[in-house]
């Protein structure tokens, strides 16, 4: 094997606040010269930042174990991960962070359907997000104490998502201050 | 068969006699075509000699992208696939004169019309559509002819891309001050030892689209790069609409990609400078509603 032409893998990348521009263009490179990020020396707000990595690397990982996932990776024969679903589901979670980021880091699971179960689990809550395609998102938000159980569709919105994350974090939240 | 003349330009939006496009992209992105194969694409250059795309060239694929809305305040995160199926390419089918592009792969269908070596004038969106409708029903048909699972699109984009050139006796600085509005120079009026003098500028900046009862439609993503083509200096100036579509591929989701136009045409209005509009001839042409 010609290790010369062996690439390390680097299957995300990831855009931080970016803007990701339309690549549809006939003269793409023309035109999109421009970096974001002009230095890498900054400390500014490093705390935040780095916490934010480590969760976004944690994502980048999981998704590209589920993305490599060969035909039959169940024993059934099952299909590979379609990449737009893998793509769909990273989206979400980016879009959710914030809010994401005060319970433990969720369980990030691939399904024989095809799907990818994303389960957040608090002290009170328990959050279930099934995302079967894009812009096709199965949710079950249940209160563990009185076993109520809310469930919805979202498309491409997922402000009720993160609102679901906030009252699952609400009293660890609540304990800190 | 679609009534395209149903799609309505709003009588009060501006054009320009001399717009500075360069090109213009219709493209809707999908799931996966599950057993799309190269040799499809062989196949489907048969069908597309019909319209004129006689010329292909294979190209890197598109990485997927989504439009999603959160929080408010969130801002946006945008994260990136990068593994997309390298073992198939994007291809291009070209028109003999380059100017139309039907661009193709497993998740994408994209149509451009762009000038080519500057030459050319824009036909419009109400010539456009049309064009990428019926470019896009033929590989929809050969999809369906091919037994491959149909067309599922999650989402679709309308791009406006602009080229102005800078003037020999411009700086970049100075052609982004004459070009927009909101661009304003920043000049610490002194220094210790020497000055700084404005030398490139870039901006970018989204919005997002939102239905008057606050519902998120799409993003429309602007941005101005101080760049070069060949060795004239220019300001690529893009405008992007962009968001997600359940529906099918029919009339709603044209008029969706006309209502980008009108986000596009408005804001491009709002950003451009007097003397800017002033060189590009600004106008306002009064109809009844008219084609798109």
């Amino acid at each position: 094997m010609n290790i010369m032409n062996v690439k390390p893998r680097e299957p995300f990348k990831i855009i931080h606040g970016g803007l990701v521009q339309s690549n549809s263009s006939m003269a793409t490179s023309a035109i999109t010269g421009a970096t974001d990020d002009v230095s890498n020396t900054s400390m500014m707000g490093e705390n935040g930042r780095l916490e934010k990595d480590d969760w976004f690397d944690k994502v980048c990982l999981r998704l590209a174990d589920i993305d490599n996932l060969r035909l039959g990776w169940d024993g059934y024969g099952s299909d590979k991960f379609a990449k737009t679903t893998v793509n769909f589901a990273a989206m979400l979670l980016a879009t959710v962070w914030s809010e994401a980021s005060a319970l433990p880091f969720p369980m990030i699971t691939p399904m024989s359907n095809g799907a990818i179960m994303i389960e957040w689990r608090s002290p009170t809550h328990e959050l279930t997000v099934e995302v079967n395609s894009p812009n096709d998102v199965d949710v079950l938000f249940e209160e563990l104490a009185t076993g109520l159980v809310e469930e919805f569709h979202a498309t491409s919105n997922f402000l009720r998502i993160g609102e679901a994350l906030e009252q699952s974090a609400a009293p660890a939240r609540a304990a800190v201050a | 068969m679609l009534d395209l003349s149903k799609i309505k330009r709003p009588s009060d939006l501006p054009q320009w006699e001399r717009p500075p496009l360069d090109e213009v992209a219709v493209s809707i992105q999908f799931n996966d075509i599950l057993g799309f194969r190269t040799v499809h694409y062989g196949l489907l250059a048969e069908r597309l000699r019909q319209l004129g795309q006689t010329l292909s060239e294979d190209k890197a694929p598109i990485a997927p992208s989504f439009e999603v809305f959160g929080k408010r305040t969130a801002g946006p995160v945008q994260f990136q696939f990068q593994a997309v199926d390298v073992h198939l390419p994007r291809v291009w089918f070209m028109s003999e004169d380059k100017h139309r592009l039907v661009q193709v792969q497993p998740d994408r269908f994209v149509y451009n019309w762009r000038k080519v070596e500057g030459a050319g004038v824009y036909p419009r969106l109400n010539t456009v559509l049309p064009e990428f409708w019926k470019s896009c029903r033929i590989f929809q048909a050969f999809v369906e002819e091919q037994k491959l699972p149909p067309l599922t699109v999650n989402q679709c984009e309308l791009s406006y891309f602009n080229i102005i050139e800078v003037s020999d006796e411009e700086t970049y600085e100075d052609a982004f001050a004459r070009v927009f509005r909101v661009w304003k120079s920043i000049m610490p009026s002194r220094l210790k030892i020497g000055y700084l003098e404005p030398d490139a500028g870039n901006f970018a900046s989204t919005y997002i689209f939102r239905s008057l009862d606050d519902t998120p439609l799409a993003r429309v993503h602007a941005r101005a790069v101080a760049s070069l083509r060949q060795t004239t200096r220019i300001i690529g100036f893009s405008l992007v609409f962009r968001g997600p579509w359940s529906g099918g591929i029919d009339m709603a989701l044209l008029e969706f990609i006309a209502l980008g136009r009108e986000a596009i045409v408005r804001l491009f209005d709002s950003m451009v400078s007097d003397q800017a509009h002033a060189d590009w001839g600004r106008r306002i042409v009064a109809s009844n509603g008219g084609s798109p």
